[in-house]
């Protein structure tokens, strides 16, 4: 995940939704519990009922396959991938924790984060790690701002830390991978300047290592300022959804193919072989800036599991404002457009279904906006109404909503619909609009992104040791 | 946008989150249920969805209606094979003047539980072609009924299975192949139909395959059904071809998909070429249809529609277009058709079943004229006897003369017009057996002057043809129509062994009014050996018939016999044998 400040992480607390709007003294009474699973089973039954009415459509769809093939190839091909998605998702069941607690380096690199940075480095060391096996390497990438002053500021209070810092700005990519290097333990974890972790998320991120295959791990991602407004709330219930169903799903066959930057961890065996090519990257003649997790996770994926952990959970600052939400996305559809490519040409040594899904998940994009337009414009004018098309729409947002209303308990559920309408209206249309500027590499939030390698390097930290040999 | 952070105070942003998100589950619902209940698509959406949970209870009627439908036939009989025509069924609120396809769910149940409780049962067109053809009331039920739909709706179908389930009635529905085959939720598709068909409550049958459609082709002029129009520059041979391989089309489909051999045709809007703009789609479209398909409907004749029955036209029996009529609504129609349906069925002869052996006994006694080649006008004979012809039948009025002349014990020799035989021929079986003698009036009784030799003798023989198919007789007696051209038609008949039959007593009774008048002029000509014309047919005959029995009384008290035509000439001829001896 690419981070983009949104707001200072000290200033949230994590909070469960399910019981914010309940009094204390509620909470764990006998009616609250009995009034939570008759919602919740509520929420079943509408989903259930809904799911009938898709099941008679089905009945349309068939007929019309002969009518409008296209069309309805596609929407049956989509069904069918969502419905697996939602299949394997249960499926999925978190890798315990049964006390293996390796070396971890934690890597932060920040970019003028003076507001963020010494909390996010006592948040991690507060963690419920053994502190002689947690190391903690900052890499500030020639921040403008007083970042690196409270850099060392957290370091005097914690002489364990590694401060970094790049004389001039090199890019997050560098950052990371300088960071990688000065690392010294056998997990490197990554953290967002604007993430914070769950106490415990360490210890769970690191239980997937024990199996010797896995290469990577991504924790879960909630959303730290998801009360702030519509457009946050709307991010929560994407991010869970997206996180529990499409990590969870791949993570049965060790392919999840993004590991996000919000909060995760790789093999240091498995970085160091790639480390170059990922500093490195080039896409159509231009060196790669962002997506660098997607990039970095796929490098991995090649040769390596990689799981999700949904019991590591960090909690992360999304924008709140839809330009800088607009884009984001945008950056990350780029970012996706440059991976898919990458990934094709690898995961159909995976799982097939992996693979099946990894490719049905590159090709549905580019033919959303056309189906969108049929849907809407040439069945109105032809026999049918766009109604039907729009109604089905919705019918699948309520449902992707209500998943997130029964796993979660929250009220931000119905975020969920805003969130496809948003996704309908306005990102579907991203993907060919980021192929088209795909060479603007610019951040978009960021003042400035990569000045190139080379340059001064200070070091400040306990053990001073001299960067890894290039391999 | 943060909505919550200006409206609600801090402490009760929680508490407005929870409340809302549990409100939203409900709320988030009305979209959905306005789409299933106020949309026409949504709803037909959750037909499909409440049907197949359960299906819905059919109300009864209630005490009063179902007394009411008991009674209304008890002592009304049903003449013939009411045929109805629906399209769809909605809500109520979807019926009304401007929405005249629509019949309510509630009605249509209450018209077929009136069917049901007036003791109907459903036949299928099959069944309605071999009634029309044969004439054979022991084929069908007491009370046939046919129930057609046009047009193969989702929401008829949907809504009509279960009422017709229930009340154990069943059902025609009209498929257009290509509706079937649309991704039109409006229509019933084919994996649908094939469904409908194998549960053995509705017949499918043709309705074209893609000719169902109204053309607003040429501008200032009011659209036309695309079965009757002719393409730009389209010769009738082509225009026979392709609405030809468009039925046949459409069968094919519907065999394809269950609905084994269709017999039945709907014309699309009931036009079956009224409304062509080119001269000679009629003929053109019945030529297509004939070898098609046994029987093909429409909806002409709304007003006085009455029940089909032997003798009417098959490629064209009249439905009655269903409105959205209550029970009591529903049965004043039926009544007013089953009444105007007797007096049709009386004057088609239907009223009465007489047996083979009875006509075969009558053929063996007929007398028939020896033949001559002069036209006899009268017989030169001193018995009080005479011979009372008619012309222009058969008509309705036939059956009113055999009446009259059975009563007065008297005979009458019939110059049937081939034409009108298809329609009536009981009443030429009931000729035979009770004695009157059936003649040839020449097919269409057309101006003779008009005529080629070959058309006057294709109308003779052809006419005796039609006699003959319906009876075990051959006319020998013929007349030229307005006696007109009488030395050609003559030579004509002579050659196919007729004598040519004139009279020699006209009253004109065809341009009178008054049966008295009538009568007088008949009474005051009348010598023996006299050959009477009367017209049972051609216009309004009432008069004549009134006139008859007022004759007949009349000759009896002056000691005449009134005997046929044939038997009159065969006396004369015995007559002049004897005298020749």
């Amino acid at each position: 995940m690419n981070s983009t400040t949104a707001g200072d992480p000290s200033k949230f607390q994590p909070f469960d939704e399910a019981v914010r709007g309940v009094p204390e003294s509620l909470r764990n009474s006998l009616f609250f519990r009995v009034a939570t699973r008759a919602v919740q089973f509520s929420c079943i039954v509408y989903a259930a009922f809904l799911i009938y009415w898709v099941w008679l459509a089905k009945d349309f769809t068939t007929v019309l396959l002969l009518h409008d093939p296209v069309f309805y190839t596609y929407s049956i091909l989509v069904t069918g991938y969502v419905c697996l998605r939602f299949l394997l998702a249960p499926l999925y069941r978190p890798t315990p924790d049964v006390g293996y607690r390796p070396q971890v380096s934690i890597v932060i690199p920040a970019f003028n984060e003076e507001g963020a940075i010494e909390q996010t480095i006592e948040a991690i060391l507060a963690s419920l790690y053994p502190p002689e096996k947690l190391d903690v390497v900052v890499v500030d990438d020639g921040s403008t701002d007083s970042t690196w002053d409270r850099m060392l500021a957290a370091q005097e209070r914690n002489p364990s830390v590694v401060c970094v810092r790049f004389d001039k700005n090199r890019g997050k990519r560098a950052a990371m991978a300088e960071g990688i290097r000065r690392a010294t333990a056998e997990i490197c974890a990554f953290v967002d300047s604007d993430s914070v972790l769950e106490p415990d998320a360490l210890a769970r991120i690191v239980a997937d290592f024990g199996d010797p295959r896995v290469g990577a791990v991504v924790g879960h991602a909630d959303v730290l300022n998801k009360t702030s407004n519509w457009l946050t709330r709307m991010q929560q219930v994407r991010y869970y959804v997206a996180f529990r169903v499409i990590k969870g799903s791949e993570s049965l066959f060790g392919a999840v193919t993004c590991a996000s930057g919000c909060f995760s961890a790789y093999r240091r065996d498995a970085l160091l072989a790639i480390l170059d090519k990922f500093e490195n990257q080039h896409f159509l003649g231009r060196q790669s800036t962002f997506g660098d997790d997607r990039a970095l996770t796929n490098y991995v994926l090649r040769n390596w599991r990689v799981m999700y952990q949904s019991r590591a959970i960090s909690h992360t600052i999304v924008p709140e404002h839809l330009r800088q939400f607009g884009r984001q996305q945008l950056r990350w559809k780029k970012s996706w457009l440059r991976e898919s490519i990458h990934v094709s040409r690898f995961i159909w040594r995976k799982h097939p279904l992996a693979a099946a899904m990894t490719y049905a998940g590159v090709l549905f994009p580019w033919v959303a906006p056309a189906v969108l337009v049929h849907s809407l414009y040439f069945r109105a004018l032809g026999n049918g109404s766009p109604l039907f098309y729009l109604m089905g729409a919705y019918v699948m947002a309520v449902l992707y909503s209500l998943y997130y209303a029964v796993v979660r308990k929250s009220p931000l559920w119905w975020h969920g619909v805003t969130f496809v309408a948003i996704y309908m209206a306005f990102l579907v249309w991203q993907t060919y609009y980021a192929l088209l500027t795909i060479r603007n590499t610019s951040w978009g939030t960021r003042a400035s992104t990569h000045g190139g390698g080379g340059g001064v390097v200070t070091v400040v930290g306990p053990a001073v040791l001299p960067p890894e040999p290039l391999l | 946008m943060s909505y919550t952070h200006r409206l609600v105070p801090p402490r009760l942003r929680g508490t407005f989150e929870l409340v809302l998100g549990l409100l939203m589950i409900p709320l988030s619902l009305v979209p959905i249920g306005l789409y299933l209940t106020k949309t026409p698509e949504g709803y037909l959406m959750y037909l499909r969805g409440r049907y197949a949970l359960a299906a819905p209870a059919t109300p009864g009627l209630d005490r009063a209606d179902r007394a009411y439908a008991a009674a209304a036939f008890r002592r009304l009989p049903v003449d013939g094979v009411p045929v109805l025509v629906y399209h769809g069924i909605g809500r109520t609120w979807e019926t009304g003047p401007d929405r005249p396809f629509v019949v309510s769910r509630a009605h249509f149940a209450a018209q077929m539980r009136t069917l049901q409780d007036a003791g109907f049962h459903a036949i299928d067109s099959a069944d309605l072609v071999r009634f029309i053809r044969t004439g054979d009331r022991s084929l069908l039920p007491r009370r046939p009924v046919l129930i057609t739909f046009d047009d193969g709706r989702t929401d008829a179908m949907l809504e009509a299975t279960p009422i017709l389930r229930a009340t154990h009635l069943s059902a025609s529905m009209f498929v257009t192949g290509a509706d079937a085959s649309s991704a039109s939720i409006y229509y019933a598709n084919w994996s649908e139909l094939n469904r409908y068909a194998d549960d053995g409550i509705w017949q499918l049958e043709n309705q074209t395959y893609d000719l169902h459609r109204m053309v607003d082709d040429v501008k200032g002029v009011a659209p036309i059904s695309e079965l009757v129009r002719l393409q730009p520059h389209e010769q009738l041979a082509h225009y026979r071809a392709r609405i030809a391989a468009d039925i046949d089309r459409n069968a094919r489909a519907i065999a394809a998909h269950g609905g084994g051999v269709s017999t039945a045709f709907s014309y699309p809007f009931g036009d079956w070429g009224q409304h062509a703009r080119a001269p000679g789609v009629v003929e053109a479209l019945r030529q297509v249809l004939r070898p098609r398909v046994q029987i093909a409907f429409d909806e002409d004749h709304q007003s006085g529609w009455r029940f089909a029955m032997p003798g009417d036209d098959l490629l064209h029996v009249h439905r009655l277009e269903m409105r959205d009529w209550t029970a009591t609504e529903f049965i004043a129609r039926l009544q007013a058709a089953a009444r105007l349906s007797q007096t049709t069925y009386r004057e088609r002869g239907l009223d009465v079943q007489i047996p083979r052996s009875t006509l075969v006994a009558a053929a063996v006694t007929a007398s028939c004229a020896p033949s001559s080649s002069e036209p006899v006008s009268s017989v030169a004979t001193h018995a009080k006897v005479v011979a009372f012809s008619f012309n222009g039948g058969l008509s309705p009025y036939t059956p009113q003369i055999l009446d009259v002349l059975a009563a007065n014990r008297a005979h009458g020799t019939f110059f049937v017009l081939g034409q009108t035989v298809p329609e009536r021929s009981p009443v030429l079986e009931r000729m035979l057996a009770s004695g009157d003698e059936i003649a040839n009036g020449m097919w269409t009784g057309r101006h003779p002057a008009a005529l080629t030799q070959a058309e006057i003798e294709l109308e003779l023989k052809r006419t005796n043809a039609e006699v003959q198919s319906v009876v075990p007789f051959r006319p020998c007696l013929t007349r030229p129509p307005y006696n007109e051209d009488r030395a050609r038609i003559t030579r004509i008949a002579r050659r196919l062994d007729m004598t040519t039959a004139l009279w020699s007593i006209d009253p004109h009774d065809q341009s009178l009014t008054d049966p008295a008048v009538i009568a007088r002029r008949v009474l005051r000509k009348i010598t023996p050996g006299a050959i009477v014309l009367l017209h049972d047919g051609g216009s309004r005959r009432w008069a004549t018939v009134q006139a008859l029995p007022r004759i007949l009384a009349a000759l009896q008290q002056r000691g005449y016999r009134v005997v046929t035509v044939s038997e009159l000439l065969t006396r004369s001829w015995s007559t002049s044998q004897a005298a020749g001896r």
